[in-house]
């Protein structure tokens, strides 16, 4: 909700805080503040009206409201309980159908002449992030954002008159009934749509949007002004199939209550006359079948603190309360208190509580250590799970999550996404395979020969989910060591079978699935199963962890792959080579690993060790020529010739 | 000679770290399923029908199987935990939840929470400041203050938005916390009355808090990781830098 300051200014008596700390006040005690622009002349908050608060404070008075108890100042404007004054009330005729609405005022207003909104009232607009249309629709416009009320104005001429009446009735929409909105969109109703009809035809669709028939225009000099409660659910609905979302519908959608109507009229009104001379109401009718009863709540005095862990003084939480507008009652040992109209959101005690916590301030509550309390065992799945994945990683394999939605599957999803697969997925073996593929690509740039991999996650087959652990292993074009279906199954049931302590026919007999690819081996578990059938499961321990690593960006241009031998004299270890080499090959080495050592006796008895080296040079910013690839190992060579015993093979 | 080493997703890294720090405060781990009841997700946690706060849910409704949905939350958890044991409750939740979402650098369609109940005689606010400084600080090291802002979720009444101190500039003010030297990092508050009774548990003898965090959020910052698509890549190397 956007705030205007200079609207606030006009509600306050005196000087208002800095818009800074106004900002700061209402995030730490009502709403955050997301932002603070300046329009103009004025300055605009940008409020997060939380949902539970849409009854009152998509509105000025609103939020002035919460400024006025946080920083302790009067205002000059409050939400307050008005009567209506009805006039001539037999020249307009009000009909609701089924309880569609709880309130519907028309006021007819005459005497407007041609006129041009004021500049307070354009600029204010503009502060709201609207734009200034007519003076009566401004002035309509102007009174929601003040009040949280939505207002309508008819064209009083254009109205259809009947027997000396103007009717307006809050019913549903027959199927194949039209209505042209004011920006000329023509809405087919389908039957049910929340409508304000008169006595012909469709007016407008309630609480969202009015028609053009009625539309006001330059020429018109008399309207009637329509400030109602109608059912938020249809609303909602209407909006929603009508695709048509209003700052109107939205305020009605939320819920706002049925005495606000008057208080939006009376100001209405009066804004009216200030902006034209000799602009005077007519008729006034109010149609208020039932006036809710407001709700009193028995507040125990020692709930605040029971809930928020301070303590707050019997007279503190009276003050808080009543400065909220709430009617407080003192008894022996509770309160019994009535909140102010326009808070629809506040029906149970704690819901006070919350009002005297977070006026009181949050910061006030000082921790408090949890009482001592022994743990139950265990039934959940999840530190089996970590135990089982830490075992893994400890032995090569590293972890992968995916996502659950596939193309086929037993079990669908009614309303996907756009481009989204609508299934979910039975097993995690296609998606391990397809993984393997697209890294074994980087294998080099990753630093492995061989790539192992794992993933524990939901299935949803069609008896029913459960949890799937895939083990998978593939191996680099032209590795000369590349191990078969059956040994890695040797391999993976092994390491499974240590770590859930449970033999590996147990272990075989939870294999759901075995799959080869070209050069890649996935495994699939039942991994539900698998920690049936153990007797003894792993403990969880808790160990000093390690600081997290951070994560680097990693290029995505083509890598380039050079290989380099160097014969070094006895003694001299790999990581001396390697240094040499890093040291010389440029910031575009981005890995080097080891693939090859053998010794060898000269004639003369001395031995050399012959060290061969994969390196991966790559780019942030271009794919490398392998002119430029060239030049790096040029220098790598002469660097490592340079040193004495060694020699380029 | 080669890279034997495996690595574990961060998140799984940020999950063990979890369940270490609140196993020692004497929580244990509860589950439940992916694929909910409508009961669970939404109207035993104080979400009824034609509720608006439900439609911003961005629920998957399953076809064919009525009255179920990808849960969006784990806070069903909590409505089964209390429905299958006795008071008092202490226990925490990580699992996967989904929401209808378009997918963009910080949005998932699917994605990881982590939440905590503690349901006993007298548990208030001030306990959950404490149990979630005491966590921040086995997570982040060091002291972390705390702060609480007034936020709004059904199932909670007082509800919180909370706050970390900025753990990049320390609260001095960066690009992480835009200047403001705090983090939000989670949801919480006192469990809401009729969540209590949709647990079986009766308001006026028992109480306490609950408070819910996404996962990604919160390892975003902390791995420095910048889009949320990487959780999901399945590539190497993002997960073996970790």
């Amino acid at each position: 909700m956007l705030i205007s300051r200079n609207v606030l200014k006009g509600i306050f008596k005196d000087e208002l805080p800095s818009t800074d700390k106004i900002a700061e006040g209402l995030t730490m005690h009502a709403f955050e503040v997301e932002g603070i622009e300046r329009v103009g002349s004025d300055e605009v908050l940008d409020v997060d009206v939380l949902p539970n608060r849409a009854h009152d404070c998509l509105s000025h008075l609103g939020v002035a409201g919460e400024i006025s108890r946080i920083f302790d100042i009067e205002q000059t404007k409050t939400f307050q309980l008005l009567d209506t004054a009805e006039q001539a009330r037999d020249t307009i005729k009000i009909d609701i159908e089924n309880k569609l609405a709880d309130r519907f005022i028309v006021a007819v207003i005459e005497g407007l002449d041609k006129q041009e909104s004021p500049q307070w009232l354009k600029e204010a607009l503009v502060s709201f992030g609207e734009r200034s249309i007519s003076p009566i629709v401004d002035a309509m416009n102007y009174i929601m954002f003040l009040t949280g009320q939505p207002l309508h104005a008819y064209d009083l001429d254009k109205l259809e008159e009947y027997e000396g009446e103007r009717r307006f009735t809050v019913r549903e929409a027959r199927e194949g009934e039209t209505f042209t909105s004011l920006e000329e969109e023509v809405v087919e109703c389908e039957g049910g749509e929340l409508v304000i009809a008169g006595a012909k035809s469709i007016l407008g669709l309630a609480g969202i949007k009015g028609g053009i028939s009625t539309a006001v225009d330059g020429q018109t000099r008399r309207i009637a002004l329509e400030a109602a409660t109608f059912s938020p659910v249809r609303v909602r609905k209407t909006a929603q199939s009508t695709k048509i979302k209003t700052n109107a519908s939205k305020r009605f959608e939320n819920g706002i209550s049925p005495e606000l109507a008057a208080l939006g009229i009376a100001e209405a009104v009066q804004l009216l006359e200030d902006i034209f001379s000799n602009a005077h109401v007519t008729a006034l009718r109010d149609e208020y079948p039932h006036k809710p009863t407001f709700p009193q709540i028995t507040l125990s005095a020692t709930l605040p603190g029971d809930l928020l862990g301070v303590d707050i003084p019997k007279a503190t939480v009276q003050g808080i309360l009543e400065k909220m507008g709430c009617n407080v009652t003192e008894n022996a040992s509770t309160f019994t208190v009535t909140p102010p109209f326009e808070r629809l959101d506040l029906s149970i005690p704690e819901d006070l509580v919350e009002e005297i916590g977070r006026l009181y301030g949050y910061e006030h509550i000082t921790p408090a250590p949890l009482p001592d309390h022994t743990r139950d065992t265990d039934t959940a799945t999840l530190k089996t799970e970590l135990v089982l994945k830490r075992f893994l990683a400890s032995n090569g394999f590293s972890e992968i999550i995916t996502r659950a939605f596939r193309n086929e599957g037993d079990i669908e999803v009614a309303n996907p996404l756009a481009n989204q697969e609508p299934f979910l997925r039975t097993e995690l073996t296609q998606s391990m395979l397809d993984i393997l593929e697209t890294n074994i690509r980087n294998a080099e740039l990753i630093g492995k020969e061989a790539l192992r991999t794992f993933e524990v996650g939901t299935v949803f087959p069609k008896e029913g989910e459960k949890k799937s652990l895939v083990l998978g292993y593939a191996i680099a074009k032209g590795a000369k060591k590349k191990m078969g279906e059956d040994a890695f199954k040797e391999e993976a049931e092994r390491l499974l079978s240590e770590a859930l302590h449970i033999d590996e026919d147990a272990v075989r007999n939870a294999r759901v699935g075995s799959t080869t690819r070209e050069s890649s081996v996935v495994l699939e578990f039942d991994f539900t199963q698998l920690l049936s059938v153990a007797e003894t499961l792993p403990v969880f321990e808790s160990s000093p962890r390690e600081p997290f690593s951070t994560f680097s960006n990693f290029s995505s241009f083509p890598f380039v792959l050079r290989d380099i031998a160097v014969w070094t004299p006895e003694g001299t270890s790999p990581e001396d080579v390697e240094l040499t080499i890093k040291e010389s090959a440029g910031d575009l080495l981005q890995r080097i690993r080891l693939f090859d050592r053998f010794e060898k006796t000269c004639e003369d008895g001395s031995k050399r060790i012959s060290y061969a080296f994969r390196l991966v040079f790559q780019s942030f910013e271009r794919t490398l020529s392998d002119e430029e690839v060239n030049m790096y190992m040029k220098a790598i060579e002469s660097a490592l010739t340079q040193t004495e015993g060694f020699e380029i093979r | 000679m080669s890279n034997k080493k495996g690595h574990l997703h961060p998140l799984t890294l940020l999950t063990e770290r979890i369940v270490d720090t609140f196993t020692q405060l004497g929580f244990n781990i509860a589950e439940g399923p992916e694929l909910e009841q409508e009961k669970y997700n939404f109207d035993d946690l104080n979400l009824p029908p034609n509720h608006p706060a439900r439609d911003m849910q961005d629920t998957f409704w399953i076809k064919g199987i009525p009255h179920t949905v990808l849960r969006t939350h784990t806070s069903p958890v909590q409505i089964r935990a209390m429905l299958e044991g006795k008071p008092p409750y202490r226990v925490i939740t990580i699992g996967r939840a989904y929401r209808n979402e378009a997918v963009d650098a910080t949005h998932e369609a699917q994605f990881y929470q982590f939440e905590g109940l503690v349901i006993d005689k007298n548990i208030t606010l001030a306990h959950l400041k404490w149990t979630l400084e005491t966590f921040f600080a086995s997570l982040l090291g060091g002291e972390v203050k705390v702060r609480f802002r007034p936020s709004f979720f059904s199932f909670v009444e007082p509800g919180v938005e909370v706050d970390i101190e900025c753990f990049q500039c320390d609260g001095g003010g960066c690009a992480l916390c835009k200047s403001t030297g705090w983090i939000e990092v989670m949801g919480a508050g006192i469990v809401h009355p009729h969540v209590l009774r949709a647990g079986g548990l009766d308001p006026t003898e028992y109480q306490g808090f609950a408070f819910g965090l996404g996962m990604e959020r919160v390892a975003m910052p902390m791995f420095k990781i910048p889009d949320i698509r990487h959780f999901y890549s399945g590539d190497l190397r993002f997960i073996d830098q970790f």
